[in-house]
């Protein structure tokens, strides 16, 4: 396969393309025995997209009408898999594409397929592209809503200083303030004058007391 | 309960801080063996590295992340029990209170433990607090998950005082002399004065009212950090509520398991009547029913659009390979206990035990089967699953994890009272 490059710049995003001159074709036979010719192509257009055009054909070039078209990325990120890009119908013309933004930079292997369904055949094509300057999936916040990320955060450490004041003030209230109060009532014991001896007998002398003072025997 | 008097609660409070006997030696060396194992297999852990785990880098979340959200959960049972039914002025909470605070407290320690117990390199977590991002849902759990445990230690204590100081003044209590140091320590001059009694109600007041939002914190913040990942199964803006919900009904069902435990173990059916064990059964059956139907919306919304990205996962869960682990939730959480709770014939102690244990059981795997299928599940159209089979260690720390529970509490209320004493006098629950 003839290899050449072509550097096209899309804003942020550089597309390379390893590939053919002009579509990928490749044939593929159907259940039928009778094979389409499916062709793959890649072209950035303004918006920084990469506009992902297939055409399938017969043999005999007619144009394959009304068939899904599946376009997949292949992918070596966390296992070897395929990514799907979407779907689209061929029109009259036997073309069929979607839109993809490359969100990682290096080399883009892309497949457009046609299933065998219902007895009528299937067919394939792929084509190999590299990319620079892709921006990855997590990106920054838009410049709109960067205030808004800003003041969430503050708002929320916000609350989290103000419950932990909270809960400081509530067991220095609490917890002081049962122990000031204990300590007063002591003091308040202590230097208080001597009770009288009814009061001091009503609330000190319980039965058993005089029960040992008479008969001789310790209270406790 | 009309005949309870002061003299009989506190005795019964007490009662665990007493000389333990030999049932109570057997059945913690029951339990410390499990416990033991679960650590010696740390320790395996701690020598040999993450490896010797089913985690992968594929599946980098599994058991231990399961054991945090479900631990940490179960916490928020004993918060609600107290909280709410305080606010509440609800009468019959008073003599299982003080068993839902310390539940409360036990499984919010070993849930927050599983951080840890996570890191290949625990001795490096300093490097967490040095170089984190702000915007990181991991900084923010900890921040909220640190801030509800120093709240749950303030609500215990606060609500603690008075009865440490039956503890101190009781010179027949049957306590050690450690015990009562501490009591006498953390009574902090408690005499019943109008004046403490007034500073206690307002911290107890506003404690009661603080806990319950920082809790519904807690279990958002813990929920966003799968909800704000663009994973399949995890990206749901009403996983918050969701996460919320299901701490509060396995949390009811872990405070029905230890308050029936300890009504058994050291004889306190006469204050802690089955009225109160039916009740948490009730809140447990309507918890039940508002996670099914969050779980129904959340399944309807995401089948009905079927994204591309979100059917694998939703069949792997509903038909394919975790099928018989979710029809088995289901059945052994979604249905079966409600019937044991809803039917009258099953509305009985050990009928609402069992519900409640399915449930603690249940919402375990209801956790695995939100943490493990979306990381398993491939990221890309036509890539494998990948496979995670928790390994021996994941499952010996685990059991070892979920023993230590009444194992603590066991010790717990060998130093503090198992009864609420001021609060089964001030809800009338016993005759002055």
């Amino acid at each position: 396969m003839m290899r050449f490059q072509v550097l096209l710049a899309l804003g942020v995003i550089t597309v390379g393309f390893a590939s053919a001159n002009g579509p990928v074709w490749a044939a593929s036979p159907g259940q039928d025995g009778s094979p389409l010719l499916a062709a793959v192509s890649a072209a950035p257009d303004e918006e920084g997209w990469i506009l992902i055009s297939a055409r399938f054909t017969t043999v005999d070039g007619h144009p394959v009408d009304g068939r899904e078209v599946r376009f997949f990325l292949d992918t070596g990120f966390l296992g070897r898999g395929r990514l799907s890009l979407g779907s689209n119908s061929t029109d009259a013309a036997g073309e069929a594409g979607v839109r993809y933004i490359p969100n990682w930079d290096g080399t883009h292997r892309l497949t457009a397929i046609i299933s065998p369904s219902d007895g009528k055949p299937g067919a394939d094509s792929t084509i190999t592209f590299e990319v620079s300057g892709a921006r990855g999936p997590y990106h920054p916040e838009p410049p709109a809503l960067q205030p808004l990320g800003r003041w969430t955060l503050v708002v929320a450490g916000l609350m989290v200083v103000v419950v932990w004041a909270t809960m400081a003030v509530l067991l220095l209230r609490t917890v002081g303030g049962i122990w000031v109060a204990g300590r007063k009532a002591d003091q308040a014991e202590r230097y208080a004058p001597p009770p009288s001896v009814t009061t001091w007998s009503r609330r000190q002398i319980k039965p058993e007391m005089v029960d040992g003072f008479v008969t001789g025997r310790s209270a406790r | 309960m009309r005949n309870i008097n002061h003299e009989d609660v506190t005795e019964a409070a007490l009662r665990p801080m007493g000389p333990p006997g030999r049932g109570f030696w057997i059945l913690a060396g029951l339990l410390a063996l499990p416990v033991a194992i679960g650590a010696a297999a740390y320790v395996y852990q701690l020598i040999n590295g993450l490896g010797v785990t089913g985690l992968s880098d594929e599946v980098f979340w599994g058991v231990y992340t399961s054991n945090l959200v479900t631990f940490i959960g179960f916490s928020y049972g004993g918060a609600i029990v107290s909280a709410i039914l305080r606010i509440t002025h609800a009468q019959w909470r008073s003599p299982i209170t003080r068993l839902a605070e310390a539940t409360a407290l036990v499984t919010l320690l070993i849930g927050a433990s599983f951080a840890i117990i996570h890191l290949g390199h625990p001795e490096r977590i300093w490097r967490f607090f040095i170089y984190s991002r702000v915007s990181s849902p991991i900084v923010w759990d900890s921040i909220a998950i640190s801030t509800y445990l120093v709240g749950t230690v303030i609500f215990l204590y606060i609500l603690l005082i008075p009865d440490l100081a039956v503890v101190r003044d009781r010179v027949d209590a049957k306590v050690g002399s450690l015990t009562r140091r501490l009591s006498k320590l953390l009574a902090f001059g408690w005499r019943g004065l109008p004046e403490q009694r007034q500073r206690l109600q307002w911290g107890i007041t506003v404690m009661s009212i603080l806990i319950i939002p920082l809790a519904v914190g807690v279990h958002s913040v813990l929920s966003w950090a799968f909800a704000v990942t663009s994973r399949t199964g995890w990206h749901s803006s009403i996983f918050g509520p969701y996460f919320v919900v299901a701490a509060l009904f396995s949390g009811v069902a872990t405070v029905i398991l230890v308050v029936a435990g300890f009504r058994k173990g050291y004889h306190l059916e006469r204050f802690i009547g089955e009225k109160q064990i039916r009740y948490l059964g009730y809140i447990m059956l309507t918890l039940g029913l508002l996670y099914l139907y969050f779980t129904f919306a959340e399944f309807l919304t995401e089948g009905y659009t079927s994204f591309e990205e979100t059917v694998p996962v939703l069949e792997a869960l509903l038909l394919d390979r975790y099928a018989p682990l979710f029809w088995f939730w289901v059945i052994a959480t979604g249905i079966l206990p409600m019937a044991l709770v809803a039917v009258p014939t099953t509305r009985t102690v050990p009928g609402i035990v069992a519900a409640a244990a399915l449930v603690v059981a249940g919402m375990w795997l209801k956790r695995f089967l939100i943490v493990v299928p979306t990381l398993a599940s491939p990221l890309v159209t036509g890539g494998e699953w990948a496979s995670y089979r928790p390994s021996w260690v994941e499952a010996e720390i685990t059991i070892g994890a979920a023993v230590a529970i009444p194992l603590m509490l066991m010790f717990f209320f060998r130093l503090f009272p198992v009864l609420s004493i001021l609060e089964m006098e001030e809800t009338e629950t016993i005759q002055p």
